[in-house]
């Protein structure tokens, strides 16, 4: 019980007035940043770094990651409520959150988002304390073969995502892996499909493009039919989820838990593609799967419980190895370094009081989020109320800044409104956004992994069925192929004989 | 709707063609593996694929099955025009005239698009846009904002 | 709400006029020049890397030891290789109050074509401050206990040996290639997005070695996860006493990132002699001596002249390689 008199030690660090006090205010701004079109949980501290200087290190890590998990938090109602993700990882929650909203159900939809991150986040935190070291190990045996497995499973299982015409989801994610390939090539130096735009080399930011089809694009659609957005306003106050809910949703919620987790340790691969095997998964395993993309609450629970969830996951790497597990740790990592502090191996052994104070005011920090969370929902669901003249507006504004913000770039605003256009016109033909900001993520990850290992086999392709890793999940990719078809070819027989 | 697919078929088709004649000017072999014209080569093969199945199928299935026409009203078309052109003009204002007030303006002007015809309302919201962005960016969170001519009134710093 | 417009417009243009007058009445041809608004520190990346680490710190105690009477914001303009914040840069000419922070891939990116217009010789430099010297590392189980085992295990099997790093054509595949030429060893480059993946490819034995800034990968030297191999640099570190140089390998290579400071093209004499005063100062300081050894750094003042020299030997040094790697065409 080792763990536990440290994590008591821990507590005694993070209940300190200061430390509280710090807690509280990363999980506000973080809340706040995060709620804000546009600006996830990298941008957000990005922006809120600055802040914590002149802090001592214990305490501006401990309100760093309280901006962490409340910008993953805020995420959700912009999700929720105007269908804008905040970040690559909430993208999922606005295929039946949004829904959810149209049918008067906001409140319920935040309401679960809250309570699955709740018990996600607090559940990872515990997984983080009990299994980081042990997990790591295996976390670092995934070499570039194995990410390309995982990443090509994650990419089979798109075009399951999106509801509808196959074809169109196919056209899409061929649409969105060659917008992925723009930028400078890592392997030979070349830039490509860049058409000269230097500021194209570093590639098209995922995030413009989930803002631009979902959030701006919203905004067309919404002009031209200009009827107001019809939110059923009469039930919003119900922000606890009802029996029937809770019934639906804690096997989503206990799934993407684990899936966040596991996920969010690997380095590289984080919330994103966390919330969309969550998302995948409750879509498989659902009895009724046709009711997800049309407000199903298991497409809320799951993904946001395994986004969260995946918080917790990326710790693991950060703090016992000092590598960070996404890109929003990584800018924490190089924030550590600025204040003379080096995470690594041995940060467990020497500074255990920066250690576990960070994990337990992780725990506290859930806390206040859900009470704050909770407590303000009918506040937030206002923001349906507000008339569209003016709502619309204010997304506009806010995207454009929010996007703006992530680079500095106002290149990347212009892109913005361009994929505005493309995202209004996708709604207009009806095909699915999902799919494109998915891809945008996943391609070059896929792309780099599957020449990484072909460099290190030198132009072999043993490597993929000779490693066990590689070779199950290559197995499981192929399984989410086949299993549509042979749920068809069954349905085909089944139908045959009643024929007959 | 139907001529529309058609449009979106052969669009979608002549992009990938141009991609993949953009690719297949980048190496596409390397010494292990594939180079980098590789999967921007094959994606737009993909693509092309997939859009020439749209076309096709934008012509077989009849029109009845499709909405009549792409704008269901003419209203609705202008005011996508015009939120377009909004976004057009702030993009171009952004450098000379700084975000706030280049947001200002597209605040201004797509208000009307969404139905509000009070005038005082516009000026007010518009100004706060200004003021709000401003503050809360430029000032609390210290996003270095374009400022354009407001430079030297509204500091960011 | 023509004429509102319209009135917006003239009060617009009438705080202009009297911006443009107020700028005019500046001393702007006076001997002597000290700032008299916020001096904006441009990072040409993303938050959280050396570059990032070096101009918080400096830009810090600018401010903190009041170096400059005036605010030193941060400012981030990632993208491109750099090229995107050198193009914000450049578009500042003539403007004194812009700093860029320069490390290697500045120089690179004008060789590379990354940035198609400029290059380093279109601004205004500055100083460079200090060298963050560049390691070789092995995981700790790895059976090449020093870099003669690499060496000896790799000569004759080209291709052998996986060395993984960034971007192909930037600092690390630029000192793999010299190790290579040096030795007459092919090693076997994998690229990969940026530091924290190739350490962890490193630890997870995907990859044989790897090189690294001592700061990122100390508290893997001292947790026994890693182990340094060489030092790319002129001289031992202190903080590193028992790795070889490569020089007492005899293979004759030296490497580092330097740290440096620049400036928009086309501004006073007197503005870049006013930095480089701030610049030596800012050496002096308690606050810069702790970064430098608690990052594992040399400081080592060169001034505009210098710096400039420095740039353009280091431009021909590199230009070779990068030819020789396929990015640069011949």
């Amino acid at each position: 019980m080792e763990a536990l008199q440290q994590l008591m030690m821990g507590f005694s660090v993070a209940v300190t007035p200061v430390n509280l006090l710090y807690c509280l205010l990363g999980t506000i701004a973080g809340t706040i940043i995060g709620a804000l079109p546009g600006i996830g949980p990298s941008a957000g501290i990005s922006i809120l770094l600055p802040l914590t200087f002149g802090v001592n290190p214990t305490s501006a890590m401990i309100m760093m990651a309280g901006i962490y998990c409340g910008a993953m938090y805020g995420g959700t109602i912009t999700s929720v409520l105007i269908n804008v993700p905040g970040e690559a990882s909430s993208v999922m929650t606005t295929l039946d959150g949004y829904q959810m909203a149209l049918q008067g159900r906001a409140g319920a939809a935040l309401g679960i988002a809250a309570i699955g991150s709740f018990i996600a986040g607090t559940v990872s935190v515990v997984l983080l304390m009990l299994v980081a070291v042990p997990l790591v190990k295996v976390a670092l045996s995934f070499g570039p073969p194995e990410y390309f497995a995982l990443m090509l499973m994650g990419l089979t299982t798109i075009s399951g995502l999106a509801g509808g015409s196959a074809l169109k989801a196919f056209l899409v994610t061929f649409l969105g892996l060659l917008v992925s390939t723009s930028g400078m090539d890592a392997f030979s130096g070349h830039p490509r499909l860049t058409f000269d735009f230097t500021e194209l080399l570093d590639g098209v930011n995922f995030l413009v493009v989930a803002v631009g089809l979902f959030g701006i694009g919203e905004v067309l659609y919404t002009a031209e039919k200009t009827l107001k957005l019809e939110f059923v306003t009469t039930t919003i106050k119900n922000v606890w989820p009802t029996r029937e809910d809770w019934r639906l949703s804690w096997m989503p919620i206990t799934r993407g838990t684990f899936i966040g987790f596991i996920v969010g340790v690997l380095p590289g691969a984080g919330g994103t593609i966390a919330s969309f095997l969550s998302y995948a998964t409750e879509k498989k395993f659902s009895r009724h799967p046709e009711r997800f993309g049309k407000g199903a609450i298991e497409g809320v629970a799951g993904p946001e419980s395994a986004n969260n969830s995946s918080t917790g996951g990326a710790m693991v790497p950060l703090l016992t190895l000092g590598i960070p597990g996404s890109g929003t740790t990584a800018i924490m990592l190089g924030a550590l370094m600025m204040f003379g502090l080096q995470p690594g191996p041995l940060l467990f052994q020497k500074n255990p009081d920066f250690v576990w104070g960070v994990i337990a005011s992780m725990y506290i920090g859930n806390v206040m989020l859900l009470i704050m969370n909770i407590g303000c929902i009918p506040l937030f669901v206002k923001i349906l109320k507000i008339p569209n003249s003016l709502l619309m507006p204010l997304i506009i504004v806010f995207s454009t800044v929010g996007v703006y913000a992530v680079d500095n770039s106002l290149f990347d605003v212009g892109l913005l409104y361009v994929f505005s256009i493309v995202g209004y016109l996708m709604r207009k033909f009806d095909l699915p956004p999902a799919p494109l900001v998915l891809s945008v993520v996943l391609g070059p990850m896929v792309e780099r992994a599957l020449r990484q290992s072909l460099t290190m086999s030198l132009g072999s392709y043993d490597i993929f069925y000779t490693r066990p890793i590689t070779l199950g999940l290559l197995l499981m990719a192929f399984a989410v192929i086949l299993w549509p078809l042979i749920g068809w070819i069954r349905q085909r027989r089944r139908t045959g004989t009643a024929g007959s | 709707m139907k001529r529309a697919e058609q449009v979106l078929g052969v669009v979608l088709l002549l992009f990938a063609i141009y991609i993949g004649r953009e690719s297949s000017l980048i190496e596409s072999g390397a010494e292990f593996g594939m180079g980098p014209g590789f999967m921007p080569l094959w994606l737009a093969v993909g693509l092309g694929i997939t859009s020439a199945a749209l076309l096709v199928r934008a012509v077989v299935i009849p029109a009845r099955l499709f909405d009549p026409a792409f704008f269901a009203d003419r209203a609705g078309g202008v005011r996508v025009i015009s939120l377009l052109a909004s976004y057009l003009l702030a993009i171009l204002l952004m450098k000379p005239l700084g975000m706030p007030l280049s947001l200002a303006i597209l605040t201004a002007a797509t208000m009307p698009v969404f139905g509000s015809r009070n005038w005082k309302a516009i000026a007010l919201t518009a100004i706060l846009t200004l003021f709000g962005v401003y503050l809360v960016f430029g000032r609390w969170l210290g996003v270095p904002l374009p400022m354009g001519v407001l430079e030297e009134i509204l500091p960011i710093y | 709400m023509k004429s509102s417009m319209r009135n917006i417009r003239i009060i617009v243009l009438a705080l202009l006029a009297v911006s443009a007058v107020a700028l005019a009445a500046d001393p702007a041809g006076a001997a002597s020049f000290t700032p008299n608004r916020p001096i904006e520190f441009v990072i040409f990346a993303s938050p959280g890397g050396g570059s990032s680490i070096f101009a918080e710190t400096v830009g810090g105690i600018m401010e903190k030891e009041k170096l400059v009477p005036v605010a030193v914001p941060r400012v981030y303009k990632p993208g491109g290789s750099q090229a995107v914040g050198m193009a914000y840069l450049h578009e500042k000419k003539g403007t004194p109050f812009y700093l860029g922070s320069t490390s290697n891939s500045y120089v690179l990116a004008g060789l590379t074509g990354a940035s198609k217009t400029i290059s380093h010789k279109d601004f205004t430099d500055i100083a460079i401050l200090a060298f963050d010297e560049m390691v070789l590392i092995a995981r700790q189980e790895s059976p090449y206990k020093s870099f003669k085992d690499l060496i000896a295990a790799a000569k004759g099997k080209p291709k052998s040996i996986k060395w993984g790093g960034s971007n192909v054509g930037g600092s690390d595949s630029i000192l793999a290639a010299m190790i290579g030429k040096a030795t007459g060893v092919q090693f076997n480059y994998i690229a990969f997005q940026g530091g924290g993946e190739v350490n962890a490819a490193l630890l997870g034995g995907h990859i044989d070695i790897a090189s690294a800034n001592p700061t990122e990968v100390m508290p893997q030297f001292e947790g026994k996860t890693m182990r340094a191999l060489a030092l790319a640099a002129d001289e031992r570190l202190s903080g590193l006493k028992d790795v070889p140089t490569l020089k007492e390998l005899g293979i004759n290579v030296t490497f580092s990132t330097f740290r440096g400071i620049n400036a928009p093209p086309g501004i006073s004499p007197e503005a870049v002699a006013y930095y480089q005063q701030v610049a030596k100062k800012v050496m002096e300081t308690a606050a810069f001596k702790k970064y430098i050894a608690d990052n594992f750094m040399t400081a080592k003042f060169m001034d505009g002249a210098q710096t400039r020299k420095f740039y353009d030997s280091f431009a021909d040094r590199t230009g070779d390689i990068l030819r020789e790697l396929g990015v640069v065409k011949k």
